[in-house]
């Protein structure tokens, strides 16, 4: 249940060829489909679409209803069913909240009608009320699901809903995109002169055309109207392609063309100007000022008798003070798996004994004061919720923090979060190295800090073997993962279904047998992971030769990079440095006839560089290969630099060690 | 000295035992008690004590619930007593939560109640006690099924069930023979009592099968009942059938637009299968799979109306729906219900426990039998899928129920033929063409691969075969499936500029095979526990052509090779001609249950296929 939220996030990701220029007027009117519309079987843009967004409106508007503001979202769609595959559109949803208060609820009303043609004319089935559902997803959000009859490969299906919201300090981002293509698409926001937004758009994966008009609206207040002068925005675009996934990028979204709003102040008439986060420092004041933010971090620890009865305070090495304090607090209190920005009262995570990444880190802040640490919440937004934007300064688009301890010596920093499960200091899970990310420091004080400086992680395996007259190659391993690869390890470990399947998956993914398997640290709170292991692995012999790769861990098993070209730039999870060194000993009686070539290479800008470098001295043949990522983000232009380089580096991983009988 | 062991470990780290099975849960005590008060109305008293042993098993501590109209939860508690042995968490009723949220469906008419309970150090115990009053719409009372997961031991269990004399209650038990205690109680019920314990944990592994059928269960059933107004008795799957029968009444009359449709479609047809084949079509092109399970909805199907005004329903309705159409052109066709995952129905026991989705049965004039699934029309008419082929099923008419059996596609019917030609240069490059024909069962695993758009085909065939590394891939996937005919489909694929070969110095290692990936297989004899179970068998007929470079030899080829056990057989043969190599492999497994003790014969047949096929020619340059 705790991934029900995840679940339903919808990861998306894209590619698309580039729009192309189309003055064809859509046919904006709702409740009529045109004949071309009906009859139409593809969609130019993408023959192979299964279905397509014809019309995507958006009319977002301010309206005052009861005693206060609410934000209407009217939004239309209409959409071709191209193939059978494509009756899946038929099946909606709607997200919403009900905090179960006037001012925390979201309204929802929907319609839906299918068009069909038969024997040349068109049928209307309209969608009946006993069609739509709602579901409590959890706590307060809610959805609407529904389906629309009479759907089928050539079907025309239009929908609509209202979404009214007591949230009318957020507006909801705007794509145009969707996992069908979208032939036409249009955003209109109306804001009332009482309200100050940033309205921005952003992204390279499709073209939208803006305009800006000035306009007066009427608004009721109690039974009175009154004109207000209003920004209408208006954004519309054609032919976005459908979104597709691609490996190492963290969010699609953030290279997705998207309109979004944000507040920066609100007027009310009669009232003074209320000014809302658009300087970085006010982003601070409000979080340090924030009962469940700042004021958190300042709270009595709950287990303070405890550290001081372990004496943790007296411990000279900070490090130590605080390794001891996480592990206490790990002892006391679970993950419970979420990435929350603002922290509940520790005495209600006692009593339930866990808590999200914020909830656990506020306390570890304060029990890290117990023991004569000082401690900063940093705040970001985490790699899978995306980039924080870089003209406007928003509160809205941090959604965690991590706890961050300047040393004293030449400025070095530890970092540290409680989500951190297999990790270690500075060991985080990955998505949460974000290049920019703001320790929050009263007085002033707070700075940025890239956390993709620590975002690096070393690998060695020393191999040392024998060849066997029959062809099998057999040896001990050692292997030491550092850092965030010793933290993928641990999981690994800790996920498997038990250690017999943790191994013989090692065993098949390597093609190796393994006679003894021996693992340290895999459940320490500590940088390193080791794995000793006694291996037999098989290779060809004939009377006359033996043919053998001498890797029983390949460098590089695979090119991840198998599509031809790509859309979107490449984020590595972290920096790496990996090496492999080779030792074997060749049987009496065989010489080397052939050992991999030593090569050096490097791609990208040098962002990733290899060496393999081998030798044969007497019956020893010493193999050395080093690779290092040291580069995170790499551009689209970087990536056919980037394919080549893994393909030699896989291709050079498969080298083969050729023994010759001696005459 | 607990901890200086401890520390011990930690420090030289652990040696693991690559055989070993783990323990991850021990069911210490279980004790179920079920009240019944009339035929639709009982307590259920629930006590379980849960020792988690190991982190992976921490999730089995977590309580789910599901809740419906009647159905009232009292006196929940939960405690979590660490491995100090004091007492670490205690929950309460109002710690429970609660979501609707249902993935597959549209719409239910039950929430779920669950709770995470966070386990903190190990070994943890984990009591639950709860009390679960059931008024209304009962069919069935809670099973008996102490051991529900893998790698979990159960020391003692009970269940407890008090009948009143009023109450005819039937039980039934599975993979276990107890003989129950009976007692009255001071108000002269009847008190059935069964106790289980020292149940060994059942390690999960490949080709084995479910947890499900090698547990101890016991179902319960009230022989008669009442469910939404209806009332019907379980004495027996004839009677389960009448019931079932009744709901149906009425649900098949079709609109008259839908008549007249139904007419112009198949008056000009000759025969029943020409009939039969027209309207599985109407049914594919006209509606699709929506789930709503509302009331008697769970198990009366909606009405023929309903499904063609909205142009969907679940497996009951579009079943109905198909039998309604048939039945408007003088074709009998009858209503099935069958389970996915079981393949054997208790012939001694009606329950709805058993059964999960419904098919229809239409007997032709030859006297063939034809199973249409009617959910997923997208299959081929005729073909019997592999989540229902050779099950028990439970035929409905107005005769009641009757058990029956689905036929099972032979062994070797399950066919896939491959062809796969290889140009290689002296650079190690190739261009590469593979064609497939899958065939029954086969088919319905690669079926869905024709839905897919060219661009995500040609991903899959990279990772499916060994491409990734390719220049130019042109994919086609075609589905030859005619009506009554072998399922057929074929794919093609044609490589160019595949990164293939291996070149270290004078040599060149190629790759035998570039379909290996294909058949992934684990090893089944490591410390086998359970029997082997292969419930579909097949056959792999394949023929690879390698075209040498110019100015290389061969220098080292493989043998020739055979084996034949209970499990099939495999054969692999190399010839060289000119400068081409030709490979003809075939593999045969039979389906079948064999003893766990014989599980490495199996692994000889195909674990030599893939040794053969995975290794490596070595060419020379002249």
């Amino acid at each position: 249940m705790k991934v029900l939220r995840l679940i339903l996030l919808s990861l998306l990701s894209w590619s698309s060829s580039m729009m192309t220029a189309d003055t064809v007027v859509p046919n904006l009117k709702f409740g009529k489909p045109t004949d071309e519309e009906m009859r139409m079987t593809t969609y130019d843009k993408d023959p192979e679409a299964k279905a397509v967004v014809l019309c995507s409106l958006c009319d977002v508007e301010y309206n005052f209803a009861g005693s206060d503001f609410k934000i209407i979202y009217r939004v239309q769609k209409r959409i071709k069913v191209l193939k059978p595959e494509g009756v899946e559109c038929a099946n909606l949803s709607v997200q919403y909240y009900n905090q179960g208060t006037t001012t925390g609820r979201e309204d929802v009303s929907i319609s839906a009608t299918s068009y069909n043609l038969v024997d040349g004319k068109v049928e209307k089935s309209k969608m009946k009320s006993n069609l739509i559902f709602d579901e409590l997803i959890d706590e307060d959000l809610y959805q609407k699901k529904f389906t629309v009859p009479q759907v089928k490969e050539g079907t025309v299906i239009e929908y609509e809903y209202t979404l009214m919201s007591s949230f009318y300090h957020f507006i909801n981002d705007w794509y145009p995109q969707e996992d069908i293509p979208v032939a036409y698409a249009r955003y209109e926001l109306t804001i009332p002169e009482y309200f100050t937004f940033n309205v921005e758009n952003t992204g390279s994966t499709g073209q939208l055309k803006e305009q800006r008009i000035g306009e007066t609206m009427t608004l009721s207040v109690k039974g009175e109207s009154f004109q207000a002068l209003a920004n209408k925005y208006v954004f519309e675009g054609r032919d976005f392609a459908a979104i597709r996934k691609e490996k190492f990028t963290w969010n699609t979204r953030d290279y997705q063309t998207k309109v979004f709003a944000e507040l920066r102040g609100i007027r009310f008439p009669g009232q003074l100007y209320k000014d809302y986060t658009n300087r970085w420092e006010n982003v601070d004041e409000t979080l340090l000022t924030h009962q469940d933010f700042g004021r958190r971090m300042n709270e009595k620890s709950p287990f303070r008798d405890e550290l001081l009865g372990q004496q943790i305070d007296k411990m000279k090495d900070i490090h130590e003070r605080v390794v001891k304090t996480i592990l206490l607090l790990k002892s006391k209190l679970k993950w419970n798996g979420e990435y929350r920005m603002l922290a509940k009262s520790p005495a209600s995570i006692l009593k339930k004994g866990n808590g999200t990444n914020a909830d656990l880190n506020a306390i570890l802040i304060n029990m890290l004061s117990d023991v004569n640490v000082k401690a900063f919440p940093i705040v970001m937004s985490t790699r899978e919720h995306g980039i924080l934007p870089i003209s406007f300064p928003s509160i809205k688009k941090l959604n965690t923090f991590i706890v961050g301890i300047p040393l004293a010596d030449d400025n070095k920093m530890l970092y540290v979060d409680m989500s951190a499960e297999d990790g270690y200091l500075n060991v985080l899970p990955t998505t949460l190295y974000s290049n920019k990310a703001r320790m929050i420091v009263k007085g002033g004080m707070s700075q940025w800090v890239d956390l993709q400086d620590i975002a690096q992680s070393t690998t060695s395996s020393v191999v040392r073997a024998e060849i066997l007259p029959n062809g099998v190659l057999k040896g001990e391993c050692v292997n030491m993962q550092k850092g965030i690869m010793a933290a993928d390890m641990r999981k690994e470990f800790r996920t498997a279904k038990d250690s017999a399947t943790f191994v013989s998956d090692v065993e098949k993914r390597n093609g190796i047998s393994i006679a003894s398997y021996q693992m340290e640290g895999q459940r320490a709170f500590s940088e390193t992971v080791k794995e000793t292991i006694s291996f037999v692995k098989k290779g060809d012999a004939t009377p006359d030769h033996i043919y053998i790769n001498p890797f029983p861990f390949k460098p590089v098993r695979e090119n991840p990079f198998t599509a031809v070209a790509r859309q979107l730039p490449i984020e590595f999870p972290f920096k790496l440095k990996d090496v492999t060194s080779v030792v074997l000993t060749i049987p009496d009686g065989w010489e080397v006839e052939e050992i991999p070539q030593s090569v050096s290479i490097s791609a990208a800008n040098n962002g990733v560089a290899a060496v393999l470098v081998s030798s044969v001295e007497g019956n020893q043949v010493n193999i050395h290969f080093k690779v290092d990522v040291k580069r995170i983000f790499y551009g689209v232009e970087e990536y056919a630099d980037l394919k080549m380089m893994f393909d030699v580096l896989s291709e050079r991983s498969k080298d083969m060690v050729v023994l010759k009988k001696v005459q | 000295m607990k901890r200086f062991v401890c520390h011990i470990i930690m420090l030289f780290g652990v040696i693991m035992n690559v055989k070993a099975q783990t323990v991850m849960a021990v069911v210490n005590d279980q004790k179920t008690q079920v009240v019944i008060n009339s035929e639709s109305d009982y307590t259920a008293t629930f006590h379980k004590e849960l020792v988690i042993k190991e982190p992976k098993a921490e999730r089995l501590a977590d309580f789910v619930m599901s809740m419906y109209k009647g159905v009232d939860i009292n006196s929940f508690s939960c405690t979590v007593v660490g491995a100090s042995g004091k007492t670490v968490r205690k929950y309460k009723g109002s710690d429970l939560k609660r979501t609707e949220y249902s993935s597959s469906s549209l719409a239910i008419d039950y929430y779920t109640l669950y709770l995470d309970v966070d386990i903190l150090d190990l070994p943890a115990t984990v009591t639950y006690d709860y009390k679960v009053h059931y008024k209304g719409n009962v069919v069935s009372y809670p099973m008996f099924m102490p051991q529900n997961n893998y790698d979990e031991e159960v020391k003692r269990a009970s269940y407890e069930i008090t009948v009143p004399p009023l109450v005819n209650c039937r039980y039934e038990q599975l993979n276990v023979n107890l003989i129950p205690k009976e007692t009255k109680d001071n108000v002269g019920n009847r008190v059935l009592t069964f106790e289980l314990s020292d149940l060994k944990a059942i390690k999960q592994e490949k080709n084995a099968k479910p947890l499900e059928q090698l547990v101890p269960i016991i179902y319960f059933a009230p022989e008669t009942f009442s469910y939404y107004k209806t009332s019907g008795s379980l004495a027996s799957w004839k009677e389960m059938g009448t019931w079932a029968w009744s709901l149906m009444q009425g649900t098949d009359i079709l609109p008259d637009e839908l008549k007249r449709k139904v007419h112009e479609l198949t008056d000009a047809c000759k025969t029943d299968k020409e009939r039969i084949e027209k309207l599985y079509n109407f049914l594919r092109t006209t509606t699709r799979y929506v789930s709503i399970q509302l009331g008697i909805g769970g198990y009366k199907p909606m009405t023929a109306e309903y499904v063609y005004k909205n142009g969907f329903g679940d497996c009951k309705a579009l079943s109905n729906y198909m039998r309604a159409l048939l039945a408007e052109v003088g074709i009998k066709s009858v209503y099935t219900m069958i389970s996915m995952g079981k393949e054997r129905l208790l012939t001694s026991m009606a329950n709805f426990q058993q059964l999960d989705h419904v098919i229809l049965k239409v007997q032709l004039e030859d006297g063939e039998n034809l199973w249409l699934e009617c959910t997923n029309p997208k299959l081929p008419l005729g073909y019997i899928h592999d989540n229902i082929s050779g099950h028990d099923a439970i035929e409905v008419t107005e005769q009641g129920g009757r058990l029956v059996v689905l036929p099972e596609y032979a062994d070797s019917l399950n066919l896939n033929v491959s062809t796969v030609d290889i140009a290689l240069d002296a650079a190690g490059i190739a261009d590469i063409s593979i064609d497939d024909d899958y065939f029954n069962h086969r088919y319905g695993l690669m079926y869905a691969l024709a839905l897919e758009d060219k661009k995500k085909q040609a991903e899959i065939m990279k990772t499916f075969y060994m491409l990734p590394q390719t220049e130019e891939i042109e994919v086609s996937v075609e589905d030859k499936s005619e009506p009554y005919k072998t399922p057929c489909v074929t794919t093609h694929v044609r490589a160019k500029g595949v990164k293939y070969a291996n070149t270290t110095g004078m040599r060149l290692f190629v790759p035998l095979n570039p379909t290996i990936r294909k058949n992934q297989y684990e090893r089944l004899a490591d410390d086998r526990k359970n029997d082997v179970n292969v419930a579909h068998g097949y056959k792999n007929v394949e023929t690879i052509v390698l075209n040498l470079p110019q100015g290389y030899a061969v220098e080292s080829l493989p043998a020739d090779f055979n084996l034949s056990n209970k499990y099939g057989n495999f054969s692999f043969t190399i010839q060289q001609d000119a400068n081409r190599i030709i490979v003809n492999n075939v593999l045969q497994i039979n389906s079948g249950t064999y003893p766990a003790t014989s599980a490495a014969d199996f692994d000889a047949l195909v674990l030599k296929m893939r040794e053969l096929n995975a290794s490596k020619l070595v060419l020379k340059k002249q």
